[in-house]
């Protein structure tokens, strides 16, 4: 008995050990991965939805049945683009009984970004107007305020933009947005202020930086732009876009000379970038040196044929240097080429408003066509086609863009 | 995060949702040389950082308010120009008088009935000043109502040797010829009709009054706007999404061809838009939305040519190839290129002004222009295979610092510290009723002409904070007039405001720094529009022109004003005479620090 009464309690001192050690263990998982979702819901909040993406997936991994995880995945797929992802993941979030109303919100949003924009819209707009400061709206906001700019909605998208601002003044996506939106609707001013706001937040930000730098060079403040051009560049010496925006600003800072050996360098290595080409055309220009600015903005224009900015200085160079009959014709050009800008900008707003219009596609691609920009063009017959696969006039302007491009290959 | 996705985000129920002839001419006398008077003592302060450079004038009552009728809420363009201040000595007792146009409003049960204000007339020697009345300028011929008013021009359009005075505004103008009588000696007559200037006027703004064809006699242009009335008066929404109404962009109107009128000599005009090569019939109907006029010889040939600064469509510069009696200009703004700005965009533009701003002896062209666009500066680089070059200098001369959300209307280079070197003033406000910026009021600002930076040539630092306390203040800013109204040598501001009484602003006197001031007298009471002023000081030469328009829907005190700096020291002055003879003269050792009256022929012929 006593032998026996031993070997139980030794049995049932280890079941219990055993237990414990389990307990303890599983207590440690459990806590790992509560770390783990945390993790992944600061770095969804950052913005940062890769890493994001990578820890929830450790995490289902471990349990791959966690309606949690699951779901979570799925936004967080979602909001990095990957809808296919997001799409699989989300049913199976229900399945494992996550709460479906939730679920039928994120397959809201995902359909709202994925060609269904005009079908939810109203939804998400009133949602996100009836419970503005719930935490969840901004998730309703950052898919309505994309989809208001891709569909030439700015109004809609600013007045969303400036609720949302004033309820998270620090928050980096819709300063960010907020200068995308205001700079279509040509308001300087607030694109501005939304860089250099989002530059502030964020000032080791690179994106913020290189847009706070580039908007203040576009309005001609020079000094405080090469601060923002000069940062990229000690992180990113070769990065082009900043040299470019830095010779923008030595030019504008008088510093003609500087700005021609920075240009000189970039154009070493692209020598036909019609940026690069346009910008030390002003700078020659502006030192009163008209036959070499004029060179420079021909050589652009073999690039960019229809830079309305480069014709028109192209034609004026031209002037300056006794050259009024071809001046002449330059001004023409540039006459048509800003009136087909504008009935570019007329005719892809509507499509935005009638995207089953395939005439108003094909418009599109004529101008862009005529003014040499022909991937482009063809980019919007296919669209024409896509809408209306037999539409004659598409199906033409496509099979001339590849004559000719046959012919130039066969020549 | 939220743990349960959207639940609470369903819709809670019920939440869904300027001195046209002379000043103290009867203090000078004729075919004399040059006579002079001393400026009046200075008040001796330092321009030190806490010295504003401005003060009001607060012993010239002046309560002019322009008046433009938003009460109505019609929301009208016509309420957005706004109006001007016209600088004249009109009785010729020495002292500089203001004449503000009165604007107007809208009246009848449905308020479509276009009314207009009278306008006020201030005398700097009479008490009251308000002087309107006896000045007779309270009504129109006849007894009959003003209508509503924009612009003034001044000008001897007789050369009787007394200033007269033209006012713009929708449907028609009003000529005023300065005769003898009445209460004050002098008193206004409504000629109108006798001139030949109640023509089809739709809607005139600025105008300018300058001799274009050499024949002595000062010609007239006039700007017009747009083709608002209420027929058509579509309304509008606002600039800003969630403003329901506001006043309607220009675009939404068409251009009207704006008008030349030759003075015949007989006190009468004629019209030559047409026949003098000037914008009418073009199949592309870009008449231009005229809002400012500048007369001013840009390609120093010795005619003053025509600069029209134009709302959203090409600015025009009209290059003068007159002969006398015979009025003639080529439409020569896109192809110089100082019609756009420098990406060849057409701005609007409202207020213009031209300079030898950088002391090339070369007048450079200066435009304000509307929000989210910068102000123009055409650096003038002269001729170069026979045609003269300009040069979009905006950024470069430091002068887009500013920022792109000034709506700037009246403008003016001056010289506000006498260093010889031209500063610029603007005044600025906006246009529509509404906006979420809350800059429908707008500082006012004044840019010091410094060495610029960075490289050769000058360029302009911003100097509104230490200009003074009207400075700091926002208005509905519209006219701009610039006049020495108390002879110190440096030139005092006239600022006229929508809704608002127009302020008059000192400028206060460089401590240390020198002043001369010319008034031309031309033969026979000739037009002086187009004569160019080089005086010699140390190694400088500081050249001035003659101009006419200038500024915004306003007329400027026409004397010349050089800042010497710290030296009193005045080498030749040479002047070159638009007409009459001898062309060219000069006078030398002219006395620092007062006026002198040049009457032509008095001086040393070339």
């Amino acid at each position: 008995m006593a032998g026996q009464s031993r070997a139980s309690r030794a049995a049932l001192a280890a079941a219990l050990s055993c237990g414990v050690a389990l307990a303890a263990w599983s207590g440690v998982a459990a806590a790992r991965a509560e770390l783990r979702f945390r993790a992944a819901a600061a770095a969804s909040a950052a913005g940062d939805y890769a890493a994001a993406r990578e820890l929830l997936a450790r995490g289902l991994r471990d349990d791959p049945d966690s309606a949690r995880l699951l779901f979570h995945s799925a936004r967080a797929s979602r909001r990095d683009g990957d809808y296919a992802l997001a799409a699989k993941f989300l049913p199976l979030a229900g399945r494992r009984g996550w709460p479906a109303e939730a679920v039928e919100w994120e397959a809201t949003l995902l359909k709202a970004q994925t060609g269904e924009f005009a079908a939810h819209e109203g939804r998400l707009r009133t949602a996100a107007a009836a419970a503005p400061d719930h935490p969840d709206a901004d998730l309703l906001r950052e898919v309505l305020v994309p989809g208001y700019i891709s569909r030439y909605q700015l109004a809609e998208a600013y007045t969303l933009l400036v609720e949302w601002i004033s309820r998270r003044p620090d928050a980096l996506r819709p300063r960010l947005w907020m200068f995308e939106v205001a700079r279509r609707m040509l308001l300087p001013q607030e694109a501005i202020d939304s860089a250099r706001a989002a530059a502030a937040f964020a000032p080791d930000n690179p994106d913020a930086r290189a847009r706070c730098g580039q908007i203040l060079i576009e309005n001609h403040q020079p000094a405080e732009a090469k601060l923002h051009f000069d940062w990229l560049l000690a992180r990113r010496p070769g990065d082009a876009a900043a040299r470019l925006g830095g010779a923008k600003c030595l030019r504008e800072l008088g510093d003609e000379a500087g700005a021609t050996r920075e240009l000189t360098d970039l154009l070493a290595a692209r020598p036909d970038r019609a940026d690069y080409l346009a910008e030390l055309g002003r700078v020659h220009a502006q030192a009163g040196r008209s036959a070499a600015a004029r060179d420079c903005f021909r050589r652009a224009l073999e690039s960019d044929p229809s830079g309305t900015d480069l014709l028109y200085n192209y034609a004026l160079c031209l002037e300056q240097t006794g050259q009024s009959a071809e001046a002449a014709r330059w001004r023409e050009a540039h006459k048509r080429a800003e009136a087909d800008l504008l009935e570019l900008k007329e005719v892809t707003k509507r499509f935005a408003g009638e995207p089953t219009d395939p005439a108003l596609a094909h418009r599109a691609g004529e101008l862009l066509m005529r003014n040499g920009h022909e991937w482009e063009a063809v980019r919007w017959f296919r669209k024409a086609l896509q809408v209306a696969p037999d539409h004659p006039a598409s199906r033409e302007a496509i099979a001339a863009y590849y004559a000719r491009v046959r012919q130039a290959a066969r020549d | 995060m939220n743990e349960l996705g959207y639940r609470r985000l369903s819709p809670a129920p019920g939440v869904a949702a300027g001195l046209a002839v002379s000043l103290a001419a009867a203090a000078f006398a004729l075919g004399c040389g040059s006579e002079s008077k001393p400026g009046p003592v200075a008040p001796a302060v330092a321009p030190e950082a806490s010295v504003p450079w401005y003060v009001a004038d607060d012993k010239f009552a002046v309560t002019a308010t322009y008046e433009n009728g938003e009460a109505a809420d019609r929301y009208a363009i016509l309420e957005s120009l706004g109006g001007g201040v016209g600088v004249l000595d009109f009785d010729r007792d020495g002292h500089l008088d203001l004449f503000f146009p009165g604007g107007g409003g809208f009246g009848g049960a449905d308020l479509r009935q276009i009314l207009g204000r009278p306008p006020k007339l201030y005398s700097r020697s009479h008490s009251p000043t308000d002087v309107t009345a006896d000045a007779g300028l309270a009504t129109l011929a006849g007894g009959q109502p003003w209508f509503y008013t924009h612009g003034v021009a001044v000008a001897d359009y007789d050369r009787d040797g007394w200033p007269d005075l033209l006012v713009t505004g929708y449907g028609r103008v009003a000529l005023f010829h300065n005769e003898p009588g009445g209460k004050l000696g002098r008193h206004f007559r409504d000629v109108t009709a006798e001139a030949g200037l109640l023509g089809p006027h739709f809607w005139s703004t600025s105008a300018a009054f300058g001799d274009l064809d050499g024949d002595g006699w000062p010609d007239l242009y006039l700007c017009q706007y747009a083709d608002w009335s209420n027929g058509n008066d579509p309304p509008c929404p606002g600039y800003y999404p969630g403003i329901a109404r506001d006043v309607c962009p220009p675009a939404k109107f068409a251009a009207r061809p704006h008008a030349l009128f030759r003075n015949r000599g007989d006190g009468t005009f004629e019209d030559v838009t047409a026949a003098a090569g000037l914008r009418v019939d073009r199949p592309d109907r870009d008449y231009g939305k005229g809002l400012g006029v500048v007369f001013a010889d840009v390609d120093g040939d010795g005619k003053p040519d025509i600069y029209v600064a134009n709302d959203t469509t090409d600015n025009f510069l009209y290059l003068n190839r007159s002969t006398p009696g015979r009025l003639s200009f080529e439409d020569r703004g896109v192809e110089l290129g100082v019609a756009r700005d420098g990406t060849g965009m057409a701005n609007g533009s409202m207020g213009v002004d031209t300079a030898d701003y950088d002391g090339t002896g070369r007048q450079s062209i200066w435009v304000t222009n509307y929000e989210n666009e910068f102000h123009a500066l055409y650096q003038n680089r002269g001729e170069v295979n026979g045609r003269t070059r300009f040069h979009f200098a905006t950024s470069a001369a430091g002068l887009a610092a500013i920022g792109p959300t000034f709506v700037g209307f009246g403008t003016a280079f001056v010289d506000v510290d006498s260093d010889g070197w031209e500063d610029i003033v603007i005044n600025n406000g906006h246009v529509m009723r509404r906006s979420t910026k809350g800059n429908v009021a707008q500082r006012p600002i004044l840019f010091h002409n410094v060495p610029r930076v960075g490289g050769p040539g000058r360029g302009f630092a911003d100097l509104r904070d230490r200009a003074g306390e009207y400075f700091a203040r926002s208005h509905r800013g519209r006219g701009l007039a610039v006049a020495d109204l108390n002879d110190d040598g440096t030139p005092d501001l006239v600022f006229v405001n929508t809704n608002e009484p127009a302020e008059v602003l000192l400028g206060v006197k460089h401590p240390s720094n020198h002043w001369l001031g010319v008034e031309l007298a031309p033969r026979g009471h000739a037009d002086p529009v187009g004569a160019k002023l080089e005086l010699r000081v140390g190694d400088r030469t500081l050249t001035r022109f003659q101009v006419a328009g200038r500024s915004y829907l306003s007329s400027s005190d026409p004397r010349r004003l050089f800042g010497l700096g710290p030296d009193a020291a005045v080498g030749r002055l040479t002047v070159t005479w638009p007409s009459g003879e001898p062309r060219v003269e000069h006078w030398d050792a002219l006395a620092a620090d007062r006026y002198h009256r040049l009457a032509q022929g008095a001086g040393v012929p070339k």
